[in-house]
């Protein structure tokens, strides 16, 4: 009969006060660690989408909602921007690159992203398997797309109008997949790319002379053109056209924002964003005021959007973190009044244990180590738990890096065990006081 | 070195809010069986607690085996007296989670000895209640707990083994079942035994007595 199985049968003994408690505890810790998790899981996806993205320009509306919908694929864009405005800022020779987006429709919810191949620079990933786009209607996929949808190199895919699934598919333009990204744990995962050239055709508008779209901004990208895979589209221009305009009409009430949109009443071609790295420090202070005098267009900084993103939800984090620790406080003192309301009916158990040989200190120990282990039960169960919240969250993300740091152990979860036991020791230290000076005669002999 | 098991010597106790009492100096030898004589107030449980190091006297000493149970301190004094001593209170009482069987042990694992399943078992058996070993304590009649009470005191073989009143909540029958057994245990475990009690039926028992009537206040 060890100490731990001593205080195995005490707690046991009071169940119910016991489960509540290691509920409690387990409860707090979970809220913590998912907390945890996803803090600093959003911090890394926040910093690795954004990283070599000094500048954003879009249409003119929310600075937020630009860089939500241009560096992180998750928000409806502001409008569309006319691609010869943008051309001139990509001439700029205080940018080192200026990559142009073009979204408005999507593949099984994937963002379709008309682009070119400096947005592989601007995220720092490259084909895995396959190559890049050279033609139109030729796509890349990204690592969690292909795993997700179970898509290979030479698959067909019809893109559907819209940012959500639900929109109309394009089915007399459909997509070839010639390449797979590799895996990088960033927005690249869940993207679909092409060139700009086909997001233009497949919503009925031919874009500028073909060599600008496909030469990136250094000028280095080979130009090579399937004439004749083209003029086979160019057949369906009008009957896409007439699609469109079909498909908007029915569904007026629906705010989807997408190229097309703007493209059919101006007749002109246009992009989503522009993706910038200042190429001087001067750019950082010129390029802004340049692009935000012009009436149609304007500048966010995704360091400045992201940091004001983070602080909007800091304020929820920290609210949830404030009611986890409250929780927490609350399974301590309910540990603190399960300890000290027993130690009324547990006087004779513990003048026993003295009159049979256990020292002040033993007893001590013992009420201490009840506690610790209430909470550290608590702890561990509430990781457990909050490991398995996270698991399913990161199966909606459906990447498979997220999915292993979802299991893994992080060491911060060390500290969220350390304070649990440290509520433990301090809602046990009372009662443990009150058993070390537990006196046998006058609780045995006078009974 | 002789064999002497327990000599009181000079002995006082001051109560909180009380009288202060002096107790008669004795000495118990090796395999004695006394009997502790009182009336009730007059200081049996006291001395008895003083004994087994309960509670401090205001002086004199108590040496058990020659050791000075005062000159100990602390969990020193708790393992001696775990050891040295067994101690049976007039009411029988257990960890009530516990079972019979993991009470004894708990005696045995407190003072530092392996638990020894078999001696318990025997012990038990030898106490008529072998079946009782896997029951919790609120299952049992007075008269069965006083005798795994009388097993737990015995388990670790003490020099000195201590009742107070131990047959005052029991019937005849059982007063007679529990005294016999408990003198028959004490001689075969051979401990030093002292009962205090002021029950009548338990004197014819004894040859030796300690009286503590009239004890210069």
């Amino acid at each position: 009969m060890n100490t731990i199985q001593l205080v195995w049968k005490n707690i046991t003994r009071q169940l119910g006060a016991t489960t509540l408690s290691i509920l409690l505890t387990a409860f707090g810790v979970a809220i913590l660690a998912v907390i945890l998790h996803t803090a600093s899981s959003f911090e890394k996806q926040l910093n690795s989408n954004s990283k070599n993205i000094d500048l954003v320009i879009g249409a003119k509306g929310s600075p937020l909602q630009l860089i939500l919908s241009s560096v992180y694929h998750m928000d409806n864009p502001t409008g569309n921007i006319p691609y010869a405005e943008a051309e001139k800022i990509m001439q700029s020779p205080f940018i080192s690159y200026a990559v142009p987006l073009s979204l408005g429709d999507n593949y099984k919810g994937h963002r379709i992203v008309g682009t070119n191949e400096d947005f592989l620079a601007i995220y720092e990933t490259k084909v895995a398997e396959g190559a890049l786009f050279q033609k139109d209607f030729e796509v890349v996929i990204g690592a969690a797309v292909a795993k997700k949808l179970s898509l290979k190199i030479g698959a067909q895919l019809a893109s559907s109008h819209g940012l959500s699934e639900e929109g109309h598919q394009h089915d007399s333009h459909p997509f070839t997949v010639v390449g797979i990204l590799k895996a990088n744990d960033n927005v690249t995962d869940q993207l679909i790319l092409c060139n700009l050239n086909s997001v233009w055709k497949i919503h009925g508008l031919e874009g500028p002379a073909h060599s600008n779209l496909h030469e990136s901004h250094e000028g280095s990208h080979d130009e090579s053109h399937d004439e004749s895979h083209d003029e086979s589209h160019d057949a369906d221009y009008a009957e896409t056209v007439a699609a469109h305009q079909h498909h908007h009409g029915e569904e007026k009430e629906e705010f989807v924002k997408s190229i097309a949109d703007d493209m059919f009443g101006k007749n002109e071609v246009e992009i989503t964003s522009l993706l910038v790295k200042y190429g001087s420090p001067a750019a950082r202070s010129i390029i802004p005021k340049m692009v935000n005098e012009q009436s149609q267009l304007q500048a966010a900084s995704p360091a400045l959007e992201s940091a004001r993103l983070f602080n909007l939800l800091g304020v929820g984090i920290d609210s949830l973190t404030l009611l986890a620790y409250i929780i927490m406080t609350i399974a301590g003192l309910s540990v603190f009044i399960s300890l000290y309301t027993a130690l009324k009916e547990r006087k004779y158990d513990l003048a026993i244990m003295r009159s049979l040989g256990a020292s002040q200190i033993k007893l001590f120990s013992l009420i201490l180590f009840e506690g610790i282990l209430i909470t550290f039960t608590g702890a561990l169960v509430g990781l457990i738990f909050g490991h398995i919240v996270l698991y399913y969250i990161s199966l909606q993300t459906m990447s498979g890096q997220t999915v292993i740091e979802a299991l893994a152990f992080n060491k911060n979860e060390f500290l969220l065990i350390v304070t649990a036991v440290g509520i433990g020791v301090i809602a046990a230290l009372l009662p443990a006081i009150k058993a070390f000076k537990t006196t046998i005669s006058t609780i045995l002999s006078n009974k | 070195m002789d064999n002497s098991i327990l000599l009181i010597s000079d002995l006082a106790f001051e109560y909180k809010l009380g009288p202060k009492i002096h107790f008669p100096n004795f000495e118990m030898k090796a395999g004695e069986h006394s009997l502790l004589l009182g009336d009730s107030g007059s200081g049996k449980s006291t001395l008895l607690n003083l004994i087994a190091g309960f509670s401090k006297p205001l002086q004199g000493e108590v040496r058990i085996q020659h050791q000075s149970i005062y000159q100990l301190q602390g969990s020193g004094r708790d393992k001696f007296r775990a050891q040295q001593i067994g101690f049976i209170f007039q009411e029988a009482h257990f960890l009530k989670n516990l079972t019979v069987m993991e009470n004894i042990q708990l005696a045995q694992s407190l003072a530092g000895f392996e638990t020894d399943k078999e001696a318990i078992e025997r012990l038990l058996n030898y106490l008529q209640i072998g079946d009782k070993k896997k029951a919790f304590p609120h299952e049992l009649s007075r008269g069965q707990l006083q005798r795994v009470a009388i097993a737990r005191a015995l388990i670790n073989k003490p020099a000195l083994l201590i009742a107070d009143e131990p047959t005052a909540s029991l019937d005849d029958n059982n007063t007679t079942l529990v005294l016999n057994l408990l003198l028959d245990t004490a001689q075969q475990y051979g401990s030093t035994l002292l009962i205090a009690t002021h029950d009548k039926r338990v004197k014819d028992s004894f040859s030796n007595t300690i009286q503590l009537n009239n004890l210069q206040r």
